[in-house]
């Protein structure tokens, strides 16, 4: 830090750089302290949440049910084509369904029944060989 | 710039993360995944590799591998999140769960949430940084 002192007879003070002693008694004392500079640091972690994915292995099958084109509700029952098992049923909500249908992938026939005691479906319509997919729920 | 590790930084991190998941050695580390109605219930046990994974040298991202897939989930429920541990059960990392296609940042992402008993559950990837 340096220190120009004024023209004329102006006061003049003048600090040593290193140091500076008071004078001891009544004299009038100076005290000089460079500033202080705080330095406060925050920074987020290293750790990064991870990214994991994941395959519940399981396959369903996912449709709707429609009558001349009209989205119906029906009970549908999906039967292994294998071995005629019935894997699952449900009854659909606005027409559609989504059945589980075990842990690999296989085909099935759908049957939709018309569970009404007006239903004149006699001979339901059948869908064969519907392949199950693993389920998403986002599909 | 906001912040930046070095990738000795890095490397460090996520090597103490690894060592962590291997604490239990010769047990593997897991990765649980739980049903959230209530008590929590344990939907299905993945099994890590041993060591679990490894941390890029150029990257510092720490990559975990599958040991063994679960291969029939105790119990059905709806996945809610997923705790990776110590093969003495300390838990290191816990993550929730979404339904989804594709890894998402601090998520453990699933293509459905809806598990049923008897069914197998698998670790497609799993990274950290």
């Amino acid at each position: 830090m340096s220190y120009t002192p004024p023209a004329g007879d102006a006061l003049q003070f003048q600090f040593p750089a290193d140091a500076y002693t008071p004078p001891a008694g009544d004299a009038l004392a100076f005290s000089w302290a460079p500033p202080i500079v705080e330095a406060v640091g925050a920074a987020p972690t290293p750790l990064q949440p991870g990214s994991v994915a994941g395959t519940v292995v399981r396959y369903e099958l996912r449709g709707e049910v429609r009558n001349q084109g009209v989205l119906v509700d029906r009970r549908v029952r999906a039967y292994r084509r294998s071995d005629g098992a019935l894997m699952a049923e449900q009854d659909t909500t606005a027409g559609r369904f989504r059945l589980h249908c075990g842990f690999a992938a296989a085909e099935h026939y759908l049957v939709p029944v018309d569970l009404s005691a007006e239903a004149t479906d006699y001979a339901p319509p059948c869908a064969n060989r519907v392949l199950s997919v693993l389920a998403d729920d986002l599909a | 710039m906001a912040h930046s590790y070095s990738v000795a930084a890095l490397v460090a991190a996520h090597t103490a993360i690894r060592d962590l998941l291997d604490a239990a050695d010769p047990a593997p580390g897991v990765l649980d995944i739980y049903d959230n109605s209530g008590t929590p219930v344990l939907l299905g046990t993945i099994e890590l590799d041993l060591p679990c994974g490894t941390v890029n040298g150029t990257t510092g991202q720490l990559t975990l591998v599958q040991g063994a897939r679960e291969e029939s989930a105790p119990a059905s429920g709806t996945a809610a999140f997923g705790v990776f541990k110590a093969g003495d059960g300390t838990p290191v990392l816990t993550l929730d769960c979404q339904a989804g296609a594709d890894p998402v940042s601090g998520a453990l992402v699933l293509n459905t949430l809806v598990v049923v008993a008897g069914g197998p559950i698998e670790l497609v990837s799993a990274t950290i940084g």
